[in-house]
């Protein structure tokens, strides 16, 4: 029996069904107006949210069912792919990432050359060095397994606690959310040998040795 | 044995593009090699003048290209070294009159009669570079020790990836070694930090390049010159021959480690 009835959550999208095992467009219907003559009162003005993994159903067939249920039950469908859950911290480009500790990561093998561009919503790791001339951008962190003579761009969608952390930073410029800095005039002589990350403090980005990051 | 369409580039002008492929086609005659230089730098053309052929252009590669003659008929025989052909580039068009495509059919049917096809690239990366590189197996990248060469060197490289040859090896030319020595020119291993490709040769600066290229007659011709001698064994590394490095400093320390380089470069 318990089968039968759809599961419903509340969530911040409002009312949400999961409806993954339907396989086709009436037995879609059958649950969901079960589910809704079950608790009219309840249900009625409200938007529903069916989230399913199936959609090779039919457009045409689907647009038919919202009418219906809106017609005869005064309640609104929306129908979404379940996958998206797993892609949450990049869901729109244009939201603050929320991965920099557990998110989305691409790893891209190579040297990025002059007049390359990477960019990528979520965090990026480049195997390779970053040459002058080339640019890596994220919305997440960077880090760069080699030497970043280009142009890092980090939190490119706004957040500010993203990091730029290479093997050796000799970077162009470094970019982490609205803030951009370059090195030193001066850093000639001071050419540093280990790994060092950038981030921002106090409204400025700083360079400074990895192996004390851990001790901020 | 297979025929092989080189092509030689840069990105930077003039870092010596021209000047190697003259010298290195007129070495692979001078080995025996049936060798074609091409010239795509169309509307400002140079190849020629290097050769001392420009008084013996009738038709070019545009001409070829548009169908107004024959590619024979287009084709400079060098009557000096057996088996050295030339076929210049059209200097009152443009880029603009020749397609990549044109380019394939052509270096298509260069192969059926030569063994070697040297295509001399313009500098710059829009439809010049684009049709040179159109038929070519593998590249040569030529930069000199200053830092704009060696950017433009490296977006060079990264457009060829792109558009899959993988097979690019380095030429450093001009090249002085008292002013490495000082610091004031950048090393040879910083170069290759940036650029990480294969090493094919370093030709030192000489004076001489100026007079063979206004004389006419590559400096490979000439016994005495360092830098024909650096081509000659460039050539040879070309072919895949295991040529030890000339000492062009009595420095033993640092061609130590420039050995090194070239060893990691000849294995392959």
């Amino acid at each position: 029996m318990l089968s039968d009835f759809v599961k419903i959550r509340g969530s911040k999208d409002g009312l949400v069904i999961i409806a993954n095992d339907v396989k086709d467009i009436d037995s879609l219907r059958k649950k969901i107006i079960n589910r809704i003559e079950h608790s009219l009162t309840f249900f009625k003005g409200a938007d529903l949210i069916v989230k399913m993994r199936n959609t090779d159903i039919d457009e045409e067939k689907i647009n038919e069912l919202k009418n219906y249920i809106i017609d005869n039950y005064g309640v609104t469908i929306r129908l979404e792919k379940f996958q998206e859950r797993r892609l949450k911290n990049v869901k729109d480009k244009n939201d603050i990432f929320e991965g920099l500790e557990e998110g989305m990561t691409k790893f891209y093998n190579g040297t990025v050359r002059s007049g390359q561009a990477l960019k990528y919503y979520g965090n990026l790791v480049v195997l390779g060095d970053v040459n002058p001339g080339g640019i890596v951008q994220a919305s997440g962190n960077i880090v760069v397994m080699g030497n970043l003579r280009g142009i890092a761009h980090a939190g490119i969608t706004g957040n500010s606690k993203a990091i730029i952390t290479a093997s050796k930073i000799n970077a162009m410029q470094l970019r982490i959310s609205k803030l951009i800095s370059r090195s030193p005039d001066n850093n000639i002589e001071n050419e540093v040998v280990y790994p060092e990350i950038a981030l921002i403090k106090r409204n400025k980005i700083i360079v400074k040795p990895l192996y004390t990051y851990g001790k901020i | 044995m297979m025929s092989e369409v080189i092509v030689i580039t840069s990105g930077k002008g003039g870092v010596g593009k021209t000047t190697t492929t003259a010298n290195i086609g007129t070495c692979l005659s001078m080995k025996g090699y049936k060798t074609v230089l091409v010239d795509t730098d169309i509307g400002l053309r140079n190849l020629d003048v290097v050769l001392g052929l420009e008084n013996r252009i009738v038709y070019d590669l545009v001409d070829v290209v548009e169908k107004q003659c024959r590619l024979k008929q287009a084709l400079i025989k060098d009557k000096r070294y057996d088996g050295l052909c030339l076929l210049p580039a059209a200097q009152t068009r443009d880029k603009t009159a020749v397609s990549p495509d044109q380019m394939r059919k052509l270096t298509d049917d260069l192969r059926q009669e030569f063994d070697y096809i040297l295509i001399d690239c313009p500098a710059g990366i829009e439809q010049g570079f684009k049709n040179a590189i159109a038929g070519a197996d593998r590249a040569l990248i030529v930069t000199t020790p200053e830092v704009s060469a060696v950017r433009d060197a490296d977006r060079i490289i990264g457009l060829l990836e792109a558009s899959e040859i993988e097979n690019q090896m380095l030429i450093i030319n001009r090249i002085k070694m008292d002013m490495v020595k000082r610091g004031d020119m950048m090393n040879i291993e910083d170069i290759m930090d940036i650029l990480a490709i294969d090493l094919l040769g370093v030709i030192p600066d000489d004076e001489n390049i100026v007079i063979s290229t206004n004389k006419g007659e590559p400096i490979v011709t000439d016994e005495k010159s360092l830098a024909g001698q650096s081509y000659r064994n460039l050539t040879e590394r070309l072919i895949g021959e295991d040529v030890p490095l000339i000492n062009l400093d009595t420095n033993n320390g640092f061609f130590g480690r420039l050995k090194n380089l070239f060893r990691i470069a000849s294995s392959r």
